[in-house]
Parts: structure tokens; sequence; C-alpha cells
């Protein structure tokens, strides 16, 4: 051992280890906004990852439109039939709109908990090692987002803003199992009202979320809708996150556990849409 | 002399696209990589560069390459810093060690990116394990995990082993 360790190996060895766990100690008690010589080395890195990211997708937009070509046919005859009944929606829509618009006035609401701006971004790249499920994005403090916002893909939620920097920022998504960061208030339209309860926890055999701490006395179906409630105090209310798929007991048999399909597809994201609400957190 | 020069440029160039062409395909290609039943494929281009490098260029040199990128992963990707750090000096550190005792020939070369790449994913486990990140067991990390990314990582290494060793001896000179 001493000829393999010498004493001066030993030491370097020793402070490295010290200094590494140190630094892991101190980053993780970290509030999201990092010291200004990573968040430089970050935004340099991003910048040089759009210039990789930018052709790539323009490539893999050309194949999709292809692929899409394809089918134009038969989504064509689709859309056709869907299209007469679209227009007595949009009027109706349009009417409850102006409709609840007055309500508030009324009743002098300024701001409810659905109302909410939405910023659009570009995923430059993902983390490799899937440990911490994060992805890049190529928006940052300086076209206003902050630590916390909600991150929609598709139609559904996936994440929440954990790290801002001024040119990109780092969204980690639900389904990562740290326990600190993943949860997110939701509730359930049922025809008893609204149920709430807690998305805590992946499946990841099965790729569905799980809801916790529903209460026992209702009964929810397969297929009923949930979404975000907004009473976690950063999201806004009614961003959908996915459909419930099962229903049961948690291991104590004091709530009930629901697994809900999530509404987008967490291995497909490219486009996000960061969504601030306007309603004061109150924190 | 201008040999010398050029790769000292080259070096950093070339670790950097590894670090973010990993990131890039695992963005693209994400459906692919993470399938449903939770095997995860990582893709780790910037070790195979990393191992590459480390012929060419002096060992001291080598770990400081190490710790500046390590640093920009943790910092990039991570978002915790003190893992890839601790990490990517050790590679180049073993693959010296390594490359002591054999005679460098494609077949051993990709052993070492295999040791080093099963060095690398274990003690992130363990990393990742203390830290709370993931509860899966030895076991499911061996099968899922471990398996997947070395197979992954063998396909890219056949496919950019003799690109890269032609681009690497160029900038070197020879």
């Amino acid at each position: 051992m001493r000829q393999f360790f010498s004493n001066k190996k030993l030491i370097i060895l020793l402070v490295s280890v010290i200094v590494c766990l140190g630094l892991i100690a101190y980053s993780i008690s970290g509030n999201g906004r990092p010291p200004i010589v990573q968040r430089f080395g970050n935004d340099i890195t991003a910048v040089t990852g759009r210039l990789l990211s930018k052709p790539t997708n323009a490539v893999i937009k050309f194949v999709d439109s292809v692929e899409n070509l394809k089918n134009t046919y038969k989504e064509n005859q689709l859309l056709k039939s869907k299209i007469d009944g679209l227009y007595e929606t949009e009027v109706e829509l349009g009417n409850l709109k102006q409709d609840n618009q007055k309500m508030k006035e009324q009743l002098e609401l300024q701001d409810t908990l659905s109302d909410y701006k939405k910023i659009n971004g570009t995923v430059i790249s993902r983390n490799p090692d899937n440990w911490i499920n994060q992805v890049i994005v190529d928006r940052g403090s300086q076209s206003g987002i902050t630590v916390g916002l909600s991150v929609m893909a598709d139609n559904g939620l996936i994440g929440r803003v954990i790290e801002v920097n001024p040119a990109s920022s780092k969204v980690q998504l639900i389904t990562t199992s740290d326990q600190n960061n993943s949860r997110v208030a939701a509730s359930v339209s049922s025809k008893e009202g609204f149920v709430h309860g807690i998305i805590n926890g992946y499946d990841s055999e099965t790729n569905r979320l799980i809801m916790k701490q529903i209460t026992t006395e209702v009964v929810l179906k397969k297929g009923d809708q949930v979404m975000t409630s907004g009473l976690g105090g950063i999201s806004p209310s009614s961003l959908l996150i996915g459909s419930i798929d099962e229903v049961k007991l948690d291991s104590h048999g004091l709530s009930q556990e629901a697994y809900v399909v999530p509404a987008s597809d967490f291995d497909d994201i490219r486009y996000v849409t960061f969504i601030q609400r306007t309603a004061e957190s109150g924190e | 002399m201008s040999g010398k020069w050029k790769i000292n440029v080259f070096a950093p160039m070339l670790i950097l696209f590894g670090l973010l062409v990993d990131g890039l395909i695992s963005g693209i290609f994400s459906e692919y990589l993470y399938t449903e039943n939770g095997n995860v494929m990582v893709p780790r281009l910037i070790i195979l560069i990393l191992v590459m490098v480390s012929f060419y260029l002096p060992r001291n040199k080598m770990i400081i390459y190490a710790i500046i990128f390590g640093f920009l992963y943790d910092s990039y990707y991570v978002g915790v810093l003190g893992i890839y750090v601790a990490i990517f000096p050790l590679i180049v550190y073993v693959t010296d060690k390594l490359n002591q005792v054999l005679n460098p020939n494609p077949i051993t070369i990709g052993m070492m990116v295999f040791i080093n790449l099963s060095i690398l994913e274990t003690m992130l486990y363990w990393i990742y394990k203390i830290l709370g990140f993931t509860m899966i067991d030895m076991n499911t990390f061996m099968a899922g995990r471990l398996g997947p990314t070395l197979l992954l990582n063998l396909v890219f290494f056949i496919v950019a082993f003799y690109p890269l060793k032609k681009a690497i001896l160029k900038m070197t000179g020879n």
C-alpha cells in the first residue's frame, strides 16, 4: 500500500475528495441562481450548443414534414368533418369569454388562479445521464424566466424551472425521483366536484405518474382528467397533466392513489412553453 | 512545433464537441435511448474522446482539461457541482496507468473505454444513490443502465474510432 500511495498522492486525493464533497454540498443547497462564473460558463456553452441544435432541429423538422405529407389526404378528410362543429364552438367560446370578463369586472376580480402568461422556448440539450431528468432551454432571465415556473410541452405539464442563467435555463421534469422538487398540487374534475391530491412520484416501468393523498370518499373513474390545482402557490390552475389510468388504496389504506398517464411525451421534448401565473403567490 | 500548437487548440474543441453532442443526442433520440421499461442508454462520446486524446497530450495537461470540462459538464447539465469534476480526471489517470502496461491498438483502446465507462457509471450510481436522486438497487442498475450504456457506446466506438484517430493524427502532424 505504501508504494502505491506515496505521501504526496494521498494528500492530493484527500484534498480533492474534500473539495468535491464541499462543492456538492454547496451546489445542492443553492437557490437556482448560480454564481456569476457558472452562469457565464453555462451561457457560453448554451450558445455553442445552439449552433449545433439549430441545424439538427431544422433537419428533423424537414423529415417530420415529409412524413406528414404522406398522411395529408386522410387527415384532410378527418379535419373537414370536424370543422363544421368547430365554428359553433368558436362562437360559443367567444360568448362565454365575454360573459366571464364581464362577471369578473362586476366582482372586481383582478387575477384568478387560471390567468397566465406564456413564454416559448426551444430545447437545446438534455442531461445525458438520466439520473436527474433535466432539459436545457434557450430562454433565461433576460426573457423573464424565474425559478419555479411551470413548463408545458405539447399539451401537458412536464416540469418546472430549477435554475436560471441570463440566456438559458434548466427544467427539471416531474419524472425525476427527487422528493423535494417534483411535487405538483393537482386536482381531478369528477362528477362530485374537484378532488385534490399531489403528484409525487413516477413509475418508470409503466411510464405513469403517481397522484397521492386523494380522499377515500370519492370514486374516480379511469379516464378522468388530472390538472394542476394552482394551490401549490407557483403554478396556475387548470394546466393539463394527464388522465387517470388506475386507482387503488395506498399502502396504509388511509387514502387513495391514482396512476396517471401523462398528457405529454417526456421522451420527445423539443419545444416548451413557460407558464407564468399572473396572480401573486403570496409567499 | 506548429503541430503541437494545433493539437493544443484542437483537443479542447474536440472535448467540447463531445460534451455538446452527448446532450444533443440524448435530446433528440430520447424516445429510443430511454425506453419504456426503465432501460437507459447514456451517450458518452466525451469519454471516448477523453481516452483517445489522452494518448497524444501529456498527462498533467489532460488532467487540467478533464477538470475544466468536468466542471462544465456539472454546471451545464447536472447543476450539482463536484460529480464529473471528480470522475473525469480519474478517467484520464486510469487511462494513463493502463497506457503504461498496454500496447495501444484498437482493441485495447476499446477495452480502456469500456473500463472507464464502467468506473464512471458505477461511481455515478453510488453518488446519486447517496444524494437520494435514485432508489434503484444494484441489479436493476447493472441490467437496466450499465449494460445498455456499454452497448450503445460500443456502437459509438466502432463508428467514431477511425475518423477520430485520423483527425487527431492530422492535428498532431504525424
